[in-house]
């Protein structure tokens, strides 16, 4: 599949002068930690599957600034490039608008900062959690690892309604030196403003990047979507699509190669929430054929080596962390600081493709955009710009 | 065709063909293959539809068909050159068989002009949605280039006549021909307009009411699963009559492919003579009368068969398929036209052939 060519038909004025390359806002500024985040973790592992979410990344650092003081917090605010302090209220909106009930619920965030039984936490922590990231305080005995463990599960899933369960294991917590987990938990089902017919879904051949070929089923539409064609500085060109999800509000973002030879460790690196930016500008509508497989990812992840890696390291060291605004009845370090990320992807939406609409009828043959091998995604909450999903799909 | 090849026939063959080719009226020899997107349709073979051409942008990606009526014009869509596109993108593919296997008769030409019918509004479903293509170069005809002949405008192709489709579109819903991407042809049959308005009645999509313009001509299956398909647009709508082959339609649009009672919608080429003729004045056409009367189509719109749009997709051709192309021999059903008299175009494309060896 090959997007050099200029559009092929002819569609609606295109949203691009809207987009004019903006300041960054705070929330994308918050995005694009965690995709730092997520860089690092693909270099260790190219080939398989993983799902971050940037804004979730964002709120658990948000959330350990309000609690950092001295070199700790100075590492954190130098990293992320904002205090949360300064953006409370904004962030507080964010957050709220996310998983509001206009995105149909389709959203589901748990924060919680688990803390060792017994501190005395320090009230404006305990309420500011609770008001900017909807983020729970609790308090956990990690003396007896399995119950705590338990307990932190059990949480995760009912926060989550069930879709994400098991986060953390005994074998994770030490029951001496243990005294903040850190979890956020984030799941994604969305459905679609033009829905995938299911009777289009049917096995095609899938070409993963380990070199074999998978029989999956993929979705099918023909429908008008907005996308383009751009490349990383260095020339290696990529086609890219804006499938909108019911509202608007929320769409997903798929970045593949043009050539199938270009690994997607080679576009990674360039990509950042200016990057997604400038492809709201680039793409326009088009009539497009649109494959791409059914597919569920989730990845736990363990922030703490990645985090490290960009220079956000006192806080895990037992001598040097400096959480005196958590609690001033002892000295507390991050032991655990995980993610769970679950994204299911479907032909469900709330309208029927638009197939069956006026401006599809005609029988002239529309681009294709099918994504048949290793394909990067992002999950775009557009009023803000916050990246709450970004993944590479590498095998079925 | 391939039975008039008989050894004995040459010779009578070539001299006819040499005649032919001095007195050379362009069209005296249109409609005839010099041998004898289709969902549900079976491999062409070679030279056997010598006017379908291919449009494609970048030399790359396939986007319609179209049918060849003089060296330098052919006739398509005009949906199918939207105004945002520049025509120096396109190249018209002449002679081709397989897309990915070009062969050594393919010709490539740019587009020198689209000429697309004014009634045209570049809305899917508009009136007018046909264009005559100027070649950059005419082509010279050969076994694999042939013109089609277009129906004068007193030509009425009935319900229920046999006419063929052909194209390199999709063969399921989003589905593309797989390489060598083998040129289709399907067989449909005339549908009439009275009954394709009340097909399109069963069920209809309130926010898009699609409607049959008196230029349009509907082909195809009640019960869905053979149709054309995107990537078939501009493409023949072929009717045998006598001897040669009518344009009777050019590939325009349909709701989904395939989807019971939603038949294919193509344009109707005899109501634009006039027009085509303003744009090419030298253009001959065919006073072809067709003999035969229109089949009745009582129950096949009925709202016993209406439904919602089932599932097309996974379909096999039925068994039998695929019926043969060539043509039959001339039955009772057809009168032929005094421009395609008899098999004396035939021969003498035989000859050209031969000529050009020798």
């Amino acid at each position: 599949m090959n997007w050099h060519y200029p559009l092929l038909f002819a569609a609606l004025t295109s949203m691009c002068t809207c987009f004019q390359l903006n300041p960054l806002s705070l929330e994308e500024l918050g995005s694009d930690i965690g995709i730092q985040v997520f860089n690092q973790l693909v270099k260790t592992r190219p080939k398989d599957n993983i799902v971050v979410s940037p804004h979730g990344i964002a709120s658990v650092l948000g959330m350990l600034q309000l609690g950092a003081d001295g070199k700790t917090k100075k590492q954190l605010t130098t990293v992320m490039r904002y205090s949360v302090n300064g953006v409370g209220k904004v962030l507080r909106k964010i957050n709220k608008a996310i998983v509001s009930k206009k995105n149909k619920d389709v959203v589901t965030v748990a924060n919680a900062v688990f803390a060792k039984s017994g501190l005395k936490m320090e009230v404006p922590f305990v309420s500011r959690n609770n008001d900017v990231f909807q983020c729970g305080v609790k308090s956990v005995d990690f003396m007896d690892p399995s119950a705590a463990c338990d307990t932190v599960n059990q949480w995760v899933k009912n926060e989550t309604k069930g879709m994400i369960s098991g986060v953390l294991s005994p074998d994770a917590i030490d029951s001496a030196l243990t005294r903040l987990v850190l979890v956020n938990a984030i799941y994604f089902k969305g459905l679609w403003k033009s829905r995938f017919q299911p009777e289009n879904t049917k096995k095609r051949t899938f070409n993963g990047a380990d070199g074999k070929a998978y029989q999956i089923p993929m979705l099918a539409q023909l429908s008008v979507f907005r996308c383009g064609t751009t490349s990383t500085p260095n020339d290696l060109w990529y086609n890219i699509i804006e499938l909108p999800y019911h509202g608007e509000s929320i769409s997903m973002l798929i970045a593949l190669p043009t050539e199938s030879t270009t690994p997607l460790s080679a576009i990674i690196p360039h990509i950042s929430t200016k990057t997604i930016q400038s492809w709201m500008a680039t793409m326009v509508q088009k009539r497009v054929q649109v494959i791409l497989p059914k597919f569920t990812a989730e990845t736990e992840t363990d922030l703490k080596e990645p985090l490290r890696e960009l220079g956000i390291r006192d806080m895990f060291e037992q001598s040097k962390a400096n959480f005196a605004k958590i609690t001033r009845t002892e000295s507390l370090h991050v032991s655990q600081i995980l993610q769970k990320a679950k994204i299911e992807v479907s032909e469900d939406g709330t309208k029927a493709s638009a197939a069956t609409t006026a401006i599809l009828i005609a029988r002239s043959s529309p681009p294709w955009f099918v994504a048949d091998r290793p394909f990067l995604f992002f999950i775009r909450h557009n009023p803000t710009g916050a990246v709450l999903f970004m993944g590479q799909i590498n095998k079925p | 065709m391939g039975r008039l090849l008989g050894p004995g026939r040459l010779f009578v063959g070539l001299l006819l063909a040499c005649v032919a080719e001095k007195t050379s009226a362009q069209n005296v020899l249109c409609g005839v293959p010099a041998l004898g997107r289709i969902l549900g349709g079976t491999d062409a073979q070679r030279g056997q539809w010598p006017w379908q051409v291919g449009l494609s942008i970048h030399s790359k990606h396939h986007v319609c068909g179209g049918t060849l009526i003089t060296p330098e014009w052919v006739i398509t869509a005009a949906h199918c050159f939207p105004s945002v596109n520049k025509i120096e993108i396109y190249d018209v593919t002449l002679g081709a068989f397989q897309l990915k296997n070009p062969a050594g008769d393919m010709v490539v030409r740019q587009v020198e002009r689209v000429i697309k019918h004014p009634d045209y509004t570049e809305d899917d479903g508009s009136k007018g949605d046909i264009a005559l293509v100027k070649l950059k170069q005419p082509v010279t005809y050969s076994r694999t280039i042939r013109p089609i002949c277009l129906p004068a405008s007193s030509v009425n192709f009935p319900a229920g006549m046999k006419c063929t489709i052909t194209g390199w579109g999709n063969v399921l819903t989003l589905t593309s021909l797989p390489p060598p991407m083998t040129l289709q042809q399907l067989e449909v049959p005339i549908i009439g307009t009275d009954t394709c308005r009340c097909l399109y009645g069963l069920n209809p999509d309130p926010e898009d009411p699609q409607i049959i313009h008196n230029d349009m001509l509907c082909a195809g299956h009640a019960e869905g699963k053979k149709d054309a398909c995107q990537g078939d647009s501009g493409g023949p709508l072929s009717c045998r009559v006598g001897n040669s082959w009518l344009l009777a339609g050019v590939v325009s649009w349909g709701d989904a492919c395939g989807a019971p009672n939603r038949p294919g919608v193509y344009i109707r080429t005899s109501i634009y003579t006039d027009w085509i003729k303003e744009n090419i004045p030298q253009m001959e056409f065919s006073q072809a009368t067709v003999d035969m009367k229109p089949v009745s189509e009582e129950g096949l719109c009925s709202n016993a068969t209406a439904g919602q749009p089932g599932r097309y997709d996974e379909m096999q051709p039925p068994a039998g398929w695929p019926r043969p192309i060539t043509p039959k021999p001339p039955s009772g059903n057809s009168a032929t036209s005094w421009a395609c008299t008899a098999s004396l175009p035939l021969l003498s494309l035989l000859l050209l052939s031969l000529c050009y060896l020798l």
